[in-house]
């Protein structure tokens, strides 16, 4: 505790100075920057609470047992959905700025206007609150339920969990979806790909796994969750690995299938990114997302391994960034731009995250000690 | 463990396996099949498959002396049954992989008793799907030109196109299913070799058991080549029918060119496939008294993995709706209404109502514990899966964009004897099989037994299964 103190008034200061250039980037660099950076960061928060609900999800709706003793990592961690849901509300500021199916000249324009409702900011809005307020719901009923039987002891919980992790699953599918669409192809409201809530899911449940690692790997040099060994790592280990493969083969898809059709309205997507210093960012996204931790976790020592699932961990955080960077950045139509406000964005939100996630790390028992199947999966072997 | 009594039943986990399960009982049960005389009913039902597959052979004879003209395809359907059939059992054949390879790598236990047969049905099910690229290409002799190699023409094949890609992905998916199906019959083959008494018997499985004797050192190997075979098997579960659905996808068909098409292809034939090998199941169960070991439990576990993808599949139907009206593009948008309200609406709302609607039965644990209810779900999933396919191929191929040159498709008589045909190549196969190998992977049970865990503090721990 004595060494987290320091850390934590550096925390503050990094978010205090952070929210300093945050509003400033507002009236320096202009208000579609700014609200650019915003969304990336609220989708990035998103995506990974979002990610880090569904691991607990899963585990419910398939009755895994191995991930018992962790569970209270995601647990924790997809609480950030609760600040998140003021970030999302703010984020709807973005919408007549940077969206252009909300913008009047939509109607102007025939492929728009046939879906101008749907773009429109009213419902827009609707399906945001919808999905945030839905997202609540899976937090209360999966985590709240969860840290309650700390002291209930009582199987109930689980029952309902299993009984409620399918219903989970169908909101999960469409927020994630509505997020995918509205969010970031709005930006672009003349394209469209099927694959793309698919495409997101995968990099938010990516994110949600590295997330979890790193908490582990924090409460673990504290001397906590001493219970969970290589053999549990291991198994975070080769989802990372099999997620970083099920990115790829999702982003890949959809890629080659653009690229192959060469379609006016599909290939604009990645005409763009293809140009400029964005070629460059490109590339560099597919070999970080997708080159660099296939090698990286591809032998099995590797994914038990608890100092290289750090650094991996830490690099798919940066990935899901730079994804999301990719994939909102170039609607500017402005080159790639990362100076000042970037920075003060990076900032403000990292450290505000990290201040949340470090306190929610204190709510409940470090294990969900009421679960009857703790104790098979603190026994857990390979 | 211990509180596991005290749990709601809901909660708790029955065993895998039923009753006292012995190791030499196991061996007993299981392999003694393929040494007794078939039963009467066998026979009846290998003579009905064996005259439809003649039947099909018949008609692919046929076909190949005449020519494809036979066949229903006209101008602009090109593709059709032939095309339909090969995605239908290459989809067939994924419920096998999955079960054997990623469940394999989940340490799904359970499925270490229905893994070889799923297996054998996907190696039966690419059989059939081989067949149809084969003939479709009118004259089969010359299929070998689809191999890139220097040749006397001077033609290269084309690199670009996805049926190239279909040639190696299907190949490449044969020969590992094949490996790994038969490195798993190994130690099986080994003790039949033990048990047989037949001289001619002895050799031929002597010969097939490589000389397999049950060492420590056969184990380790035998158990890193599986965990090998797995994690190459894993990758082809997903790549195999990703690159049938490029076949689709790349093209600028409206309804083909779908970019949820690669991974929604992939649900779609694990759906299929595990449809088609709870069926199988049930009668293998039932006949050859195995009710011990495949149980209601594996059952149902394989019924709530068709519910899962069924809503898998609904999700991308939805997809592909939803994206036909947001991209506001009139070619597309066309096509989806003629896949609920064209002149093949029909074949649309079939493959909806049998895809999405009836597998939800399954909600209920009555449907997925009972026979009538998971074979009527089974069956409807294969009738929607066959026309889901006849619904991409068959609706976007007659109208697409130039409406000058759309023409209604119907199949021939011969098209029907080939489908009819390839089923039953496929169950004779099956069938043989049940009776000429061990159905069930006897190692790999005992490795789940109890007692068997290399943890439990059991004696039989020396192989306790390979990461089971």
């Amino acid at each position: 505790m004595t060494t987290q103190a320091p850390s934590s008034r550096l925390l503050l200061a990094l978010a205090a100075l952070g929210a300093v250039g945050v509003v400033a980037s507002y009236f320096v660099t202009g208000p579609e920057r700014f609200w650019a950076n915003w969304i990336v960061w609220f989708l990035f928060l998103f995506t990974l609470a979002l990610g880090c609900l569904f691991m607990v999800g899963i585990e419910h709706l398939v009755a895994a047992r191995w991930s018992v003793p962790l569970r209270r990592v995601p647990e924790r961690l997809s609480t950030l959905l609760l600040p998140v849901v003021p970030i999302g509300l703010i984020a709807l500021g973005a919408v007549s700025v940077l969206y252009p199916g909300a913008k009047p000249e939509a109607l102007q324009n025939p492929l728009l206007a046939g879906k101008a409702t749907w773009l429109g900011l009213p419902f827009f809005s609707l399906r945001t609150v919808l999905s945030l307020a839905l997202c609540l719901w899976g937090l209360r009923v999966l985590v709240m339920g969860s840290l309650k039987q700390d002291l209930t002891k009582d199987p109930a919980y689980n029952l309902k969990a299993r009984r409620f992790a399918p219903v989970f699953m169908a909101i999960f599918a469409v927020v994630i979806t509505l997020l995918a669409y509205d969010w970031v192809s709005g930006l672009m409201p003349e394209w469209y790909s099927d694959i793309f809530g698919v495409y997101l899911f995968a990099g938010g449940f990516l994110a949600a796994l590295a997330a979890t690692v790193l908490a582990l790997s924090h409460l673990q040099a504290q001397g906590r969750l001493t219970g969970i060994r290589g053999d549990h790592r291991y198994n975070l280990g080769a989802f990372i690995f099999a997620f970083t493969v099920f990115w790829s083969y999702i982003g890949f898809a959809q890629y080659m299938l653009m690229w192959y059709a060469n379609l006016p309205e599909e290939v604009l997507w990645y005409k763009i990114r293809f140009e400029g210093g964005w070629h460059t960012l490109t590339i560099t996204l597919a070999v970080i997302h997708f080159v660099v931790p296939f090698f990286a976790l591809v032998t099995r020592d590797a994914k038990s391994n608890a100092a290289r699932l750090k650094w991996v961990a830490l690099l798919m955080l940066g990935a899901h960034y730079l994804d999301l960077y990719w994939m909102i950045f170039p609607m500017l139509g402005k080159g790639v731009l990362f100076s000042w406000p970037e920075v003060a964005f990076g900032a403000f939100f990292v450290a505000g995250g990290l201040m949340w996630a470090r306190r929610s790390m204190n709510w409940g028992e470090d294990m969900p000690v009421g679960d009857p199947f703790l104790a098979k999966g603190l026994e857990f072997h390979l | 463990m211990s509180d596991a009594t005290l749990l709601p039943a809901a909660l708790r986990e029955p065993a895998l396996t039923e009753g006292p399960v012995t190791l030499g009982g196991l061996d007993d049960q299981v392999l003694s099949a393929t040494e007794r005389k078939p039963p009467k009913a066998w026979f009846i039902a290998i003579a009905i498959t064996t005259v439809l597959m003649l039947v099909g052979f018949g008609f692919i004879g046929y076909t190949i002396a005449t020519g494809i003209g036979v066949w229903g395809n006209n101008s602009p359907v090109f593709w059709a049954f032939d095309i339909i059939n090969f995605v239908f059992w290459v989809g067939i054949g994924h419920a096998g992989t999955l079960i054997s390879a990623i469940l394999f790598l989940f340490r799904m236990r359970w499925r270490n008793a229905i893994a070889r047969f799923a297996e054998a049905m996907t190696i039966f099910a690419v059989m059939c799907a081989g067949i149809f690229p084969l003939i479709h290409v009118g004259r089969p002799w010359l299929a070998f030109w689809l191999f890139p190699y220097p040749n006397e023409r001077a033609i290269w094949t084309n690199f670009r196109s996805p049926l190239l890609w279909d040639v190696f992905a299907v190949s490449t998916y044969f020969s590992v299913s094949l490996m790994f199906w038969y490195l798993g019959l190994v130690p099986d083959i080994a003790s039949m070799r033990d048990r047989t008494t037949n001289k001619w018997k002895k050799l031929i499985y002597t010969l097939l058991s490589l000389g397999w004797q049950g060492s420590g050192r056969h184990w380790q190997h035998y158990e890193k080549a599986y965990l090998l075979l797995a994690g190459l098997a894993t990758g082809l579960v997903l790549s195999v029918h990703s690159v049938v659905s490029f076949d689709f996808a790349t093209s600028v068909v409206p309804g083909w060119h779908m970019t949820i098409f690669p991974p929604y292809f992939v649900a779609g034939a694990i759906f299929a496939g595990f449809a088609m090998v709870v069926m199988v199941l049930v009668v293998v169960r039932e006949t050859m008294d195995l009710k011990n070991l495949i149980t209601m439990r594996h059952l149902e576990v394989m019924n709530k993995v068709v519910l899962g993808m069924s809503c898998l599949m609904g999700y991308s139907y939805f997809m592909e709706g939803f994206t036909a009206w947001y991209s506001q593009n009139v070619y597309l948008h066309h096509t989806f209404i003629n896949i609920i309200s064209g002149a093949y609406g029909w074949a649309g709302w079939l493959t909806i109502i049998c895809n999405i609607a009836i597998p939800q039965l399954l909600w209920f644990k009555k449907c997925r514990t009972s026979y009538f209810w998971m074979i009527l779900v089974g069956v409807s999933v294969t009738v929607g899966m066959w026309f889901e396919r006849f619904v991409i191929i068959v609706i976007s191929l007659s109208q697409d964009y130039l409406p000058s040159a759309w023409r209604h498709y119907t199949p021939t008589l011969v098209d029907f004897g080939i489908l009819l045909g390839s089923f039953g190549l496929f169950f004779t196969l099956v069938l043989l099989f049940a009776r000429v190998l061990p159905v069930i992977a006897t190692t790999e049970v005992k490795a789940i037994l109890p007692g068997a865990q290399p943890h439990s503090g059991g004696s039989h721990g020396e192989h306790g299964g390979h990461h089971a």
